[in-house]
């Protein structure tokens, strides 16, 4: 029963005004939000949608239902209409609006994907982001059930692993054996294969962009010596900060019995060298021939 | 008329269509109650209605389209509805198209002074109305638009007395209407033309339309020189009563406005 009831669950501005409609005296509560929610409705509007049409002030009024709601969600209340609408009134339903737009912001904030661009940083771009996040996940209808606050745990979830990524990738880049890596394009997945895969020769030493050449000699050296897979990797590990190494012993044991296996096998150095760079190295490898 | 009781609940319903945006069936609500209670159940309704919700309604019926409200509107209620005629003008607007603005307004007054045969309903109308500010600046804005013509008449009034004049070189559509006004109500003629014509004192100096070529400096000091359209529009648009919406209600927290995106 309750997970059923938590499955259609409508959104939590709707659940607080249930609340308040419900309590005693509730004229003067009841006007005041109503005019705050007016108020926010027209502001959404302007920015987001269309003051001067009916569709627009709609499109503002589901957006503000769900980004009030967001803001409601993620203030660790109980699941009580009750406790929202405390929460609600005593803040004013601005600054709960404020709260879910924050969130909003500080989503589109984390990155999206591990590949990193100059164009991240362009600041038309990250408007577009917060306004298409903003549409995606704070858009609730009063009369259905409403899943954007689930919809947002999972994308900060999910975008805060990325993140954790890019700055592992960023500190391999910075330990090169080289020299840092300069550049602000990266492709983050890549940058901790390259340096996964080198590591097995255990000496040591931490690759984070590499050349044809290196990988050839990587693979006939691997060949011909058999290094401790193992140890090589524990080196690594050791040298990695500790909230790198998860993300490091995740990829060793996704290539263990993959690319590594394929390196130390029979197969010809340039199918192996054409795996590498198809699937592992990508960007990352220096083109030096063809 | 039957039962005065319901007036109250047609007048909430009108208003709630009206405020809806659906004028047609406001209009509808209003033809309804003429056929139920008689006309003046009709005029006690948009008696009671909000002059703002009465200004809406009726600026829905311009011209083309006839509408009872327009036909039973007590002059009374019409005069102060036309304090908000201009509610939804934008500076931009008044900016950019002040002819639409202008021939909207003259589609609405000679659409309600015009509606009827009765003289003893155009002078009430014609009185009532320009009895208040607003409804005097109104009125100046159509005028504004024939300065010429305006000047012409006014002269000719002054010296022939208004009801054997109106004999003008120009046949521009306001010119029967500034007839009405001097022969129906002579204090009203005045005030109008001391808005158009701020700086005209009679006797002394001439009314003159402003030059295009910007010379008013040559002999300006004998003549009254006209506002302009844009400038009455302006006026028109700064004398729409304002509830003035910052009042704080009791218990209301400030508003944080833009800053809700921050």
């Amino acid at each position: 029963m309750q997970l059923a009831h938590l499955d259609t669950r409508p959104p939590h501005l709707v659940q607080a005004i249930e609340a308040l409609a419900r309590r005693v005296d509730n004229r003067e509560a009841a006007q005041i939000l109503l005019d705050e929610l007016s108020g926010i409705n027209v502001l959404v509007a302007r920015k987001f949608t269309n003051e001067r049409t009916a569709d627009g002030l709609l499109d503002a009024f589901y957006l503000t239902m769900g980004c009030i709601s967001l803001g409601i969600s993620q203030a660790n209340l109980p699941e009580d209409g009750d406790a929202q609408l405390s929460f609600l009134l005593h803040h004013g339903a601005e600054y709960v609006f404020q709260m879910g737009f924050r969130h909003i912001k500080d989503l589109s904030a984390l990155p999206y994907t591990a590949f990193v661009t100059d164009f991240d940083n362009d600041p038309h771009k990250q408007q577009l982001d917060i306004k298409l996040l903003f549409a995606q996940i704070c858009r609730a209808d009063p009369a259905t059930a409403w899943t954007g606050d689930r919809i947002y745990n999972h994308e900060l979830l999910d975008r805060k692993n990325i993140q954790a990524i890019i700055d592992c990738a960023k500190w391999l880049r910075k330990k090169h054996y080289a020299g840092p890596v300069r550049g602000v394009d990266m492709d983050a997945y890549a940058v901790i294969a390259i340096a996964v895969i080198f590591a097995i020769a255990g000496e040591g030493r931490i690759v984070a962009r590499t050349g044809q050449e290196e990988l050839e000699s990587l693979i006939r050296l691997a060949r011909a010596t058999r290094p401790d897979i193992d140890a090589g990797w524990n080196e690594l590990l050791n040298q990695a900060p500790p909230e790198y190494q998860p993300i490091l012993r995740e990829r060793m044991d996704e290539y263990r019995n993959t690319i590594i296996k394929k390196i130390l096998s029979k197969a010809s150095v340039k199918s192996v060298l054409i795996e590498i760079q198809k699937n592992f190295a990508g960007d990352e490898q220096n083109i030096d021939y063809q | 008329m039957a039962d005065n009781t319901n007036f109250p609940a047609i007048s909430r319903q009108v208003t709630e269509l009206v405020l809806a945006g659906s004028s047609d069936h406001a209009e509808e609500a209003i033809s309804d109650t003429a056929e139920q209670f008689g006309d003046l159940a009709v005029v006690a309704v948009l008696d009671t209605l909000e002059p703002q919700v009465a200004a809406m309604h009726l600026s829905a019926f311009d011209g083309g389209k006839l509408s009872l409200a327009t036909l039973l509107i007590s002059p009374k209620a019409w005069a102060e509805s036309l304090a908000y005629f201009a509610a939804i003008w934008s500076e931009d607007m008044i900016e950019d198209e002040p002819e639409v603005l202008t021939e909207s307004l003259f589609a609405h007054v000679h659409g309600v002074i015009f509606s009827s045969d009765d003289a003893g309903r155009r002078a009430a109308l014609i009185h009532e109305a320009l009895s208040t500010d607003w409804g005097t600046t109104a009125f100046a804005v159509l005028f504004s638009t024939a300065t010429g013509e305006i000047i012409e008449l006014a002269n000719d009034i002054h010296s022939r007395g208004a009801l054997s004049s109106g004999q003008t070189t120009s046949d521009h559509d306001v010119i029967p209407l500034a007839l009405e006004i001097a022969r129906s109500d002579s204090d009203a003629w005045d005030r109008v033309l001391f808005e158009i014509f701020p700086d005209w004192q009679p006797g002394e100096s001439q009314l003159r339309a402003r030059s295009e070529e910007g010379d008013d400096e040559e002999d300006g000091h004998d003549y009254a020189l006209a506002r302009t359209t844009h400038d009455l529009l302006l006026r028109l648009r700064r004398q729409v009563p304002s509830k003035s919406v910052g009042t704080p209600k009791k218990g209301a927290r400030p508003s944080l406005g833009e800053d809700i995106f921050a």
